[in-house]
């Protein structure tokens, strides 16, 4: 049943068909999940439209940049979202890393309240790292897989 | 994700135990959720930053390749570029890195949110959360060298043994 299965999936003749149904797969996929992760994204919206619905709702921001800093406020970026958010009291700069735990405001003119957040200040060693990371799989693909006979084979 | 200088060390370490067959192959498995799923995305949000129209879903469709019901079909699609008789080899060294990187990332504690594992089937998420989303980055100085040389060695030993 496997080796039939295997025999299947990787073999020569069946080559195109396998690769089709996989991208077709990916792409429903990806589809799926975008839809899911902004539904998110437009309840939040909502939430601030009509706030009476989910007063003191919490939603998490991992990971969000930095855009603005103003006085009483800051901006975040979440993917392609911008939130205005009050509360965070620790000195925070421009492009710094955030992850925060904000309340919906009670109307959409008032920015989200800070409940708590982290710093990240080995944000940008980590990027470096895996820039580095980037280069040398980038050396392993060449130094290690040749082209033969139209083919992809390891070397050594 | 961790960073990809640590997840290519545990790629080594890992080797240097089990065996060195299909090292590449496994090595880039382990670098592959963050290249295909990660990288994509982060390209697409820096774009919209420039004032290009790129909707929102479309920067999050390619981290279905960061789940494992995503590396899976990823792995094998990879794997047909191969010769024939590697293919079913070559695509399990690609997943079994895969799944090492996930083994890592689920070691990192995210604000409310964690992995979703079970994508398209479940929205569940998990994390065991017992690290920083930069531990590695202290970690990586110390487990990159230490897994080249647990390799080297291992290179040594199988050499000896012919």
């Amino acid at each position: 049943m496997l080796q039939s299965l295997r025999k299947l999936v990787f073999s020569d003749r069946s080559r195109p068909y396998v690769a089709t149904l996989i991208v077709g797969y990916l792409v429903w996929m990806g589809w799926s999940y975008s839809k899911v992760s902004t539904a998110r994204t437009k309840e939040v919206v909502a939430c601030t439209q009509s706030p009476d619905e989910c007063r003191s709702e919490k939603v998490f921001l991992a990971l969000t940049e930095v855009r603005e800093v103003g006085p009483d406020t800051i901006t975040v970026r979440k993917s392609t979202v911008d939130y205005v958010i009050a509360g965070v009291d620790d000195p925070v700069h421009e492009s710094e890393i955030l992850s925060v735990i904000a309340t919906i405001p009670d109307s959409p003119d008032q920015p989200f309240q800070a409940v708590s957040w982290e710093h990240h200040p080995l944000r940008a060693w980590k990027v470096r790292l895996s820039l580095l990371g980037l280069v040398l799989a980038g050396a392993v693909t060449l130094g290690s897989f040749r082209i033969e006979n139209r083919r992809v084979v390891e070397r050594g | 994700m961790a960073d990809l200088v640590t997840h290519m060390a545990t790629a080594l370490l890992f080797k240097a135990f089990a065996g060195r067959k299909h090292t590449a192959s496994f090595t880039l498995g382990t670098v592959l959720p963050d290249l295909a799923g990660r990288v994509p995305g982060i390209v697409l949000v820096k774009l919209v930053g420039f004032g290009l129209p790129i909707p929102e879903g479309l920067t999050h469709a390619p981290g279905v390749l960061h789940m494992p019901f995503g590396m899976l079909p990823l792995c094998v699609l990879l794997a047909l570029v191969f010769p024939e008789l590697q293919r079913p080899k070559i695509a399990a060294n690609f997943f079994g890195g895969c799944m090492l990187h996930m083994a890592v990332d689920l070691l990192q504690h995210h604000t409310g949110t964690g992995y979703p594992l079970l994508f398209p089937f479940s929205s569940w998420h998990f994390e065991l959360g017992l690290i920083g989303t930069e531990a590695t980055v202290l970690l990586a100085p110390i487990v990159a060298p230490l897994s080249v040389l647990a390799w080297w060695l291992r290179s040594k030993w199988d050499a000896r043994r012919g």
